[in-house]
Order: structure tokens, then sequence, then C-alpha cells
């Protein structure tokens, strides 16, 4: 056995951040997937695993739709479809309750397991199946869930080992040599015993500068199929929430307490605490902190928050790269009981304090 | 078709055969600052971020569809 490594040689202390940031590179691309790479990677990987290769590698647009592919492998659908013993139904009949995208997977799949032969439509399939095994259908894909290869996005715990097997390097870590060159190809991938199911990267990814899923204006993720996250500021929201559907009745039926801020953020305080008739609280005040702007402070009802709470609506100091000024709201307890207490409160200054400055910086 | 694993060592719990991987090749010290430096780094808090989000969406978008077949 190798000697056990006690300390990094300065080289080795240096590598560590270009080391990382490749691999956060790597878990954040967007780029289209190296398909030769990512294929040669995953049969390295069974190779190492000391398993027999697959026959059939499928390539899919994302998570979601391999998931309904590795469904349609583990219950044999497509392996039966492809031999020929299926059992098929009337495909005008019972398929109704077919997600639109099953038959565009089931084409994807069957091209590849059927190797040209003739195989039935997925309506065909579908309605050949007994209610209960397309009732359960949707818990069968997301058990698939349990048992995918992330690709890039296992990139938090294998760039730590990556580090050790490349930079140091360590014996044992080589093993990882398969799934590496997946991760640093594509996205998500099941293996099989017969087959790899491997999906394309994300087309789209926003973040925050805090490094938090966000996108103001569309989907923070977005994969070629369709298959989107909405999030703000690191909150998964409805779409409807990002696409400004919601009115202040919407947001207020709202029952989980996160998404219901972030709608509020997403309308705009302003225009929120009208809508909501929010009931001031003290006069509206010149901001001493930010010359030439006001403060206000309303109630909060706790149905929002759930729990009483106070909130300023001020102007950022930071003129924004538009050059406007983003008007947000600073929630405070209900201890505070004017406009210069509450912006003190943020500061954790007393209200005297905060009437003497001049200007945040 | 029977969903197979390809990871038949455990490196994601840092361990080969027996022993974790700081316990046979790694001091522990080591192990440390190295995991400073990739765990409390953007790879975790980002990447990892993008994983939940992206599970959750999955198990949010599948419930919802059940939801609408049931109705």
């Amino acid at each position: 056995m190798a000697e056990k490594i006690t300390e990094l040689t300065p080289e080795q202390e240096a590598a560590l951040e270009p080391h990382r940031d490749m691999w956060l590179k790597i878990g954040l691309s967007t780029d289209r997937a190296d398909r030769v790479e990512a294929e040669a990677g995953a049969r390295e990987a069974y190779t190492i695993a000391g398993l027999d290769q697959p026959e059939a590698v499928i390539w899919l647009d994302s998570p979601m739709m391999g998931a309904i592919g590795a469904w349609m492998l583990a219950s044999s659908l497509a392996e039966e479809a492809a031999s020929g013993t299926v059992a098929i139904g009337d495909r005008d009949g019972g398929n109704g309750d077919c997600d639109e995208r099953y038959p565009e997977v089931w084409e994807r799949i069957m091209a590849v397991l059927a190797k040209g032969k003739d195989y039935p439509t997925f309506s065909e399939v579908w309605a050949g199946m007994t209610e209960s095994a397309r009732n359960g259908a949707k818990s069968a894909i997301r058990e698939q869930v349990r048992s995918a290869a992330y690709g890039q996005h296992d990139a938090g715990w294998l760039s730590f080992n990556d580090y050790f097997r490349v930079v140091v390097p360590v014996e044992g870590t080589e093993k990882l040599s398969g799934l590496i060159r997946v991760a640093k190809s594509c996205g998500w991938w099941w293996p099989f015993d017969r087959a790899i199911i491997l999906t394309e990267r994300p087309t789209a990814l926003h973040l925050d500068p805090q490094q938090r899923l966000h996108n103001a204006d569309g989907p923070a993720i977005r994969y070629a199929d369709g298959f989107a996250l909405y999030s703000w500021h690191g909150t998964r929201v409805p779409a409807e929430m990002i696409r400004g559907e919601w009115d202040t009745t919407r947001i207020l039926q709202e029952p989980n307490a996160e998404v219901r801020r972030s709608a509020i953020e997403r309308l705009g305080w302003d225009e929120f605490v009208i809508e909501a008739e929010l009931k001031q609280v003290g006069e509206v005040m010149d901001d001493p902190g930010n010359t030439g702007f006001t403060i206000t402070l309303y109630d909060v009802p706790a149905a929002i928050y759930d729990e009483p709470v106070r909130v300023l609506i001020c102007t950022n100091g930071t003129v924004e790269r538009g050059g406007t000024r983003r008007r947000f709201g600073l929630t405070t307890p209900v201890t505070v009981n004017t406009p210069l207490e509450a912006a003190a409160w943020g500061y954790g200054i007393t209200a005297e304090q905060y009437a003497q400055l001049q200007r945040r910086a | 078709m029977r969903s197979v694993c390809v990871q038949r060592y455990d490196l994601r719990t840092e361990r080969v055969g027996d022993e974790p991987l700081k316990e046979w090749a790694i001091a522990n010290d080591v192990y440390t600052r190295v995991a400073i430096d990739f765990t409390n780094a953007p790879i975790r808090s980002a990447v990892d971020t993008v994983v939940e989000g992206t599970v959750h969406s999955f198990r949010t978008e599948l419930s919802n569809m059940e939801g609408e077949e049931r109705g």
C-alpha cells in the first residue's frame, strides 16, 4: 500500500483553486453533451465495475425524459416491444391519460432497441397495459430518480475525489475515471445491464450573484425538451408566479411562506402595499441615509409572514445598471414604530444615530 | 431490463474496501484541508442546489400531472 499522504506540496496547494473552479464550470455547464466522450466514459465505468458492456446507448434530452425512458426499460415494456411479446391494445382506446412525452421517448428508445424491425406505437402499448400499471407509471418514473447517476451534477463529490486522483494522486481513486469522464461530458444517466440512457445538459441555467438559482424572466433551469425549473433567489416557485400571473389575492392564498415572500418581491413591494391595502404606520419620512428618497413603514398581516411584522419600503442606495434604483421592502419587528426606527433597526443602530447619517455607502 | 450499479466501490462516502479514504490513504488534516476547499466552495453550494432544484421540480411536475389525471 502506498505511503499515507500527510501534507500537500505547494504545487498541490496551488492546484486546489483551479481544480475547484474547473469542476464548478463542469457542474454548471450548459454546453451540448460531448456524446462520444460520454459514451466512452460510461463504457469505462462498466468495465471498472466488472460489468459486461451494454449493447445499446440511448440519448434523451433531459432528466425527465431520462427517467421516463428508464421506466420503459426497467418495466421491460421496451424490450418486450422489440421482441414482439408486449401486450398491445386498441390505439384509440385507453390512451387519453398518457403523458405527451411518453410517445417521443418511446420512439427514441425503440429506434435503438428495435434495430430496424417493426414495433408497436406507444399508444398501442399504453392501451395494452392494465389500468393499474397505467396509474402506477408516474410513481414508477419518479422512482427512477433514485437509480440515476447525475453526470455533471455529481460534481459535488466527484470534484473532491478527482483532486486526489489527478493532483495528489491517491491510489484507489482511479476507479472513478469512467464516472468522471461522463460527468465532464453530459447530464444525468441511467446504467442498465443491456443499455445505457444518457441525457443532455440543460440549455440554460441562471444563478444570482449569491449562486442561488434565480431568473426573474423565465426558467432558472431549462432543458431542450421544455423540462424547466423556476426559482426566485433560491426559492423554487411556480412558473405562473415568474410569468407575472399572480395578483395580490393569489399571493395571499399561497400556503408556502417562502413562495409568498418571493411573489411579493416579484410583484414589487410598492405595488403590493397598495393592492393589499397594508396599513401605513407613522408618516412618510425623508431617508437620512439616502438623500432625496423617502422611507415608509407598513403593518404586515400575520397571514403573509406567519408572524406579525412590519415592512419598511425604501430605495436602494446603489444605482442599478439601467440607471434606476430598486425599491425594496425590509421586514422589521412590530416593536419599531416609525420609519426612522425601522431603518435604524436594519443597521443595528439607534434612530438618533441613523438620523445623523448623510448617505449609505 | 435490470438497473446496474457502475460504482461497486463506495467513494461517494469516501470508502474504498472497508476503510474510509482518509483512514488508509490521506491524513485527516490533509483530507480536511481539501474538503474545506471543495465542500465549502461554490461547487457544492451551487451545483448541489441545481441538483436539489431539479429533483424537486421533477417530483413536483410528476405530482401535478398525477393530480391533473385524477381530476
